[in-house]
């Protein structure tokens, strides 16, 4: 009988201040999209995933907010099906190895060439350069001249350095995240 | 009509292309066979049935699971479904992709949430549930998590309050429900005798279109394929027909009750295939893409493959645009109803799904388009597409295809379209030019590409240029003249062109075109002397545009011969022109040329007679009399700077009376002159003109002597003589009995004229008294008048004013004609005095005092 009375109390809740976000979350492989997706839906960190195949589907609550997940493989070969997860969602986030010098540019090349979609015009992006505890990880500065963001104009686009591993920044990343759900976007 | 072949063992994601002999056809799609994790489930299970969401697959299977896959066939592990215990029969999946619903024979209807199990449900009809569809919405926060299954009855399922479940029957099925979809507030459904489409919101159904079976459905129970193009507008196929029904509102007046419903379903288009549908689908705007199964089978009696129609819909009637037979996997074990279409809407993506394979169609992107028409040699559709598609390529360009198309031109050997290509594509971009110009030299053909290489503003490697060069000095000597004249120097080494030039003449030589081309060159890299010598040597007229244009005056003195043989005018200009060239050396060059030398030195005198060229006046005498000499007599008599002694010699030589006489006349000797006019020339009239001119009575008289034994001479004389001389001398040297013709006229001319010239005096006489009388009247008058004599005027003697203030000293006042005043004092012995002392003075003697 409790039970149903929660429910029913939730319900309620829901309807009156739920918001409710959908994002897609990409990037090369390693750069850890399904940790990060861990991260910030149960706080944990696990050092050793599997790489992702195909997709990953979650849905976080955090406050009132409800964020629908698409964790996309960062494979080469699933990353022609970006562009279609990608569509119509509220955000995009794309998922650098600020520590792994040598795949920065093929990220940067895979960001712009996503960016450069037609169907995707005027999604906002959020950069995120992870794995900054790492020693030699480059610092937002670094990552925003790498990656060339500069050169996005037509959209909102963000960038931060975070760490999964030691939740650095995860909370900044959230609130840049709920602050482009659909209720707060549309406003 | 392309016939592409997806067989089994080729590779997996291979476009479905097709080689046939045919002309083919650019293909509307292209085949793609799922792979990945699909293979495994295949291996041991077969396909029963799949909903498609824009990011999800789900496939149910025959033996009662279901399977969550991405596009590409990988299974998304994170969340087991719940699996019926046999074959799945329909599966639904709402717009956000995160419910899906499944049915079976088991009775079974799951619910099933893919990011959270809250709402997952389980329902068990206890019957044989052939179809379910899951509202759209049903992801909404405030939805009635509704759906709706379909067996003998089409039952609507909803969460009320207390998330109790509610379930209305809304229909009757005969013979079952077939098939349910649902789209927005409208869910179609087909029985066994036609198609119904429900309105949700309104609680209502809004019509049935009944389906005119026809003799197939007796062997066989044929599945109704259904699909919602957009919100209003329903596509069925079933067994052959098609029917293309739209849903709108009623109008005002078709609302003859309040029971009937808001929207009305309408058929727009019906037509009949000759294949049997398994399944439907938009295509575009106006088109259709359907699953047609073959009624007829092959030798065995086994199916043959299913294919993909490209329709468009006319109201009674269809055309076939396009159609690709498909080789699916097994497709001789399968019935019609074990195929399946499905597409996402909005976008042309089509699922078809036999049991043991699944094909992706899609229509060619813009990339792939290019790539198709590559591939077929079709390049120049290829390069249009490329330009038509502009920014949506991405792995295309203008300049990727354009080059593709250069090497199959250039493989073809269609050189001169190979090079303008080449033109489109770099444009005036260097790099791309430096990098793809040597394909051209390979197959030694830069002849055709020069006339569009880059030549203004961004210039390629200068050996590019040289390469060029080369290939013409070696294949085409007329076009490495063209070439060497049409491009700048500065564009490549001219000394590494000449030293090749050079070369290529010691093997053959004497081409003129050749030596014309080196001489070009001499003349672009500074070495104008040999330019100018290859020139004379070739005897080509350019020399002299070479010599303008670079100035080359002084080299002219060496070759004033041989320029004047090459083109006289030219080379006359050249040497007056601006006065570069010193005439003493042309001159001095032209010594043994007389016809040249009177040429050039006409040609200055015309231009220019200034004192400079006075000088070769002498010369010009005698070339003006050996050439031409009409020029001559004018020259004589223009000029005095030849000696006229040598001028004499030659008129005498030649006999040039005319000059002779002016000479003659000109150095004195009239004598001989008036003689040669009357003997030589027989020209008395200009002897009359002459002895004029010189007025001199003894040359007179010598004219008459010389007329003496010429009567007609005489004649003459004594027509015009009057005028000049008095005709008595003339008269009396005539001798008696001497034959005169005409001469009475001519006496009376004679007499006439001379009467005149006496009258004339006698007038001009009485003229000039007239006027002395009349002068020295106005004088006499003038003399007359009364003198003033006044304060200012002063005595001639003694300057002292002539009226004394004082009356004591007066004296009487002097005055003469001349108007000169004096005291009487001043002047003594007056009386004596007869003129004025002032206007005589020298000759006076009076004392002044």
């Amino acid at each position: 009988m409790l039970s149903l009375i929660n429910r029913i109390l939730d319900w309620f809740k829901s309807l009156l201040w739920k918001e409710e976000m959908e994002l897609t979350l990409v990037g090369l492989q390693c750069s850890g999209k399904t940790t990060f997706v861990n991260v910030i839906a149960s706080n944990q960190f696990s050092e050793d995933m599997i790489p992702t195949v195909g997709f990953n589907m979650r849905k976080i609550t955090k406050g009132n907010v409800t964020i629908k997940v698409w964790d996309i493989g960062g494979q080469p070969r699933f990353r022609s099906m970006w562009e279609r997860y990608c569509r119509g969602v509220n955000a995009i986030v794309y998922m650098v190895d600020a520590a792994d010098n040598e795949k920065i540019e093929a990220s940067r090349n895979e960001l712009h060439q996503l960016v450069d979609k037609p169907a995707l015009a005027g999604i906002p992006i959020l950069v995120l350069g992870n794995k900054r505890d790492l020693p030699n990880a480059l610092d937002v500065k670094e990552l925003i001249d790498r990656m060339d963001l500069v050169a996005i104009q037509d959209r909102e686009i963000c960038c931060y350095s975070i760490s999964c591993k030691q939740k650095d920044n995860i909370d900044i990343t959230l609130q840049w995240l709920i602050a482009h759900s659909k209720a707060n976007s549309q406003k | 009509m392309s016939q592409p072949d997806t067989d089994c063992d080729k590779d997996e994601n291979e476009t479905e292309g097709d080689e046939s002999s045919e002309e083919e056809v650019e293909p509307k799609l292209k085949y793609v066979r799922m792979a990945n994790d699909l293979k495994n489930i295949l291996f041991s299970d077969s396909i029963s049935c799949v909903a498609v969401h824009p990011k999800l697959l789900v496939v149910g299977a025959n033996w009662g699971k279901i399977y969550l896959l991405d596009h590409q066939g990988n299974i998304v592990s994170n969340k087991a479904l719940k699996k019926h215990s046999v074959a799945v029969n329909q599966i639904s999946i709402d717009i956000s992709g995160e419910f899906i619903a499944s049915c079976s024979d088991d009775g079974k209807v799951f619910i099933c949430g893919l990011c959270t199990s809250d709402s997952n449900q389980e329902l068990s009809l206890g019957r044989l549930v052939k179809s379910v569809a899951i509202d759209p919405n049903y992801y909404k926060l405030g939805s009635y998590r509704r759906f709706v299954t379909g067996d003998e009855r089409l039952v609507l399922h909803e969460r009320i309050f207390l998330a109790r479940i509610n379930s209305t029957v809304i229909g009757e099925a005969e013979g079952g429900v077939q098939n349910i979809k649902w789209n927005g507030q409208f869910i179609a459904w087909a029985s066994d005798h036609g198609v119904r489409v429900y309105d949700v919101s309104a609680h209502t159904s809004l019509g049935f279109i009944k389906w005119n079976k026809g003799s197939l459905s007796k062997d066989e129970n044929y599945r109704c394929n259904l699909c919602w193009k957009d919100s209003n507008t329903l596509l069925v196929g079933w067994i052959d027909t098609v029917k293309i029904c739209i849903i709108r509102k009623r109008k005002m007046n078709e609302m003859y009750s309040q029971d009937i419903p808001n929207y009305l379903v309408e058929p727009v288009s019906t037509f009949n295939t000759d294949f049997i549908i398994s399944g439907i689908a938009p295509y575009g705007l106006r088109e259709l893409v359907v699953l047609g199964y073959s009624k007829e089978v092959d030798d065995d009696g086994k199916p043959l493959r299913p294919h993909l129609h490209l329709l468009e819909p006319q109201a009674d009637d269809y055309i076939d645009m396009y159609a690709d037979n498909l080789s699916l996997r097994g497709y001789v074990e399968y019935a019609a109803n074990d195929y399946k279409l499905e597409n996402l809407s909005g976008e042309n993506w089509f699922i078809i799904v036999s049991p043991k394979d699944i094909i992706i169609a899609s229509s060619f992107d813009a990339d792939e388009r290019v790539e198709w028409l590559i591939d077929h040699c079709k390049f120049e559709e290829a390069m249009t597409a490329v330009e038509e598609a502009g920014r949506d390529l991405s792995r295309n360009s203008l300049l990727s295809v354009g080059r593709k198309y250069l090497d199959h031109l250039l493989f073809a050997q269609e050189y001169d379209q190979a090079a303008e290509l080449c033109h489109r594509i770099f444009g005036q971009d260097k790099r791309l030019w430096q990098e793809d110009v040597y394909k051209f030299a390979s197959v030694h053909q830069l002849r055709a590409v020069s006339r569009y290489l880059p030549l203004k503003d961004k210039k390629l490697d200068p050996h590019i240029y040289e390469m060029v060069l080369y290939e013409y000095l070696k294949l085409d000597s007329e076009g490495f003249l063209d070439i060497v004249k049409e491009w700048s120097p500065d564009l490549y080494n001219v000394s590494a062109v000449v030293n090749a030039v050079l070369e290529h003449l010691l093997v053959n030589s004497n081409s003129n075109v050749l030596l014309e081309a080196l001489a070009i060159l001499y003349s672009y890299c500074g070495k104008y002397d040999k330019s100018l010598a290859m020139y004379l040597k070739l005897k080509h007229k350019g020399v002299f545009a070479l010599i303008q244009k670079y100035n080359l005056y002084d080299a002219v003195v060496n070759m004033i011969e041989g320029l004047m043989m090459l083109d006289t005018d030219q080379a006359i200009n050249l040497f007056i022109e601006k006065a570069k060239t010193p005439p003493e050396s042309v001159i001095k060059a032209l010594q043994d040329n007389p016809h040249y030398l009177f040429l050039y030195l006409d040609a200055l005198e015309k231009r220019e007679s200034k004192v400079s060229n006075k000088q070769y006046h002498g010369i010009l005498v005698k070339l003006y009399a050996k050439f031409a000499r009409e020029k001559l007599l004018p020259l004589l008599k223009r000029s005095d700077n030849y000696p006229i002694q040598e001028a004499l010699n030659i008129c005498k030589e030649r006999s040039y009376y005319p000059e002779l006489v002016y000479l003659l006349g000109r150095i004195g000797n009239s004598k001989e002159a008036l003689h040669l006019m009357t003997q030589q020339l027989e020209n008395i009239e200009q002897a009359i003109v002459f002895c004029q001119e010189q007025d001199d009575p003894d040359l007179w008289n010598d004219l008459i002597q010389d007329s003496l034994p010429r009567p007609d001479f005489l004649t003459f004389l004594l027509q015009k003589i009057g005028t000049y001389i008095d005709p008595t001398i003339l008269v009396k040297e005539i001798k008696n009995g001497d034959k005169i013709p005409g001469l009475k006229n001519s006496l009376v001319k004679m007499m006439h004229d001379y009467n005149l010239q006496v009258s004339i005096q006698d007038g001009c006489k009485k003229i000039l008294d007239t006027d002395y009388f009349n002068l020295h009247q106005k004088f006499v008058a003038m003399q007359k008048k009364a003198i003033c004599v006044d304060d200012y005027h002063v005595c001639g003697a003694c300057r002292k004013n002539i009226l004394m203030k004082d009356s004591t000293g007066s004296d009487n006042i002097l005055s003469f004609y001349c108007h000169h005043l004096f005291h009487e004092k001043c002047l003594t012995a007056f009386s004596e005095i007869e003129k004025c002392i002032i206007c005589h003075k020298s000759s006076s003697h009076v004392n002044v005092l």
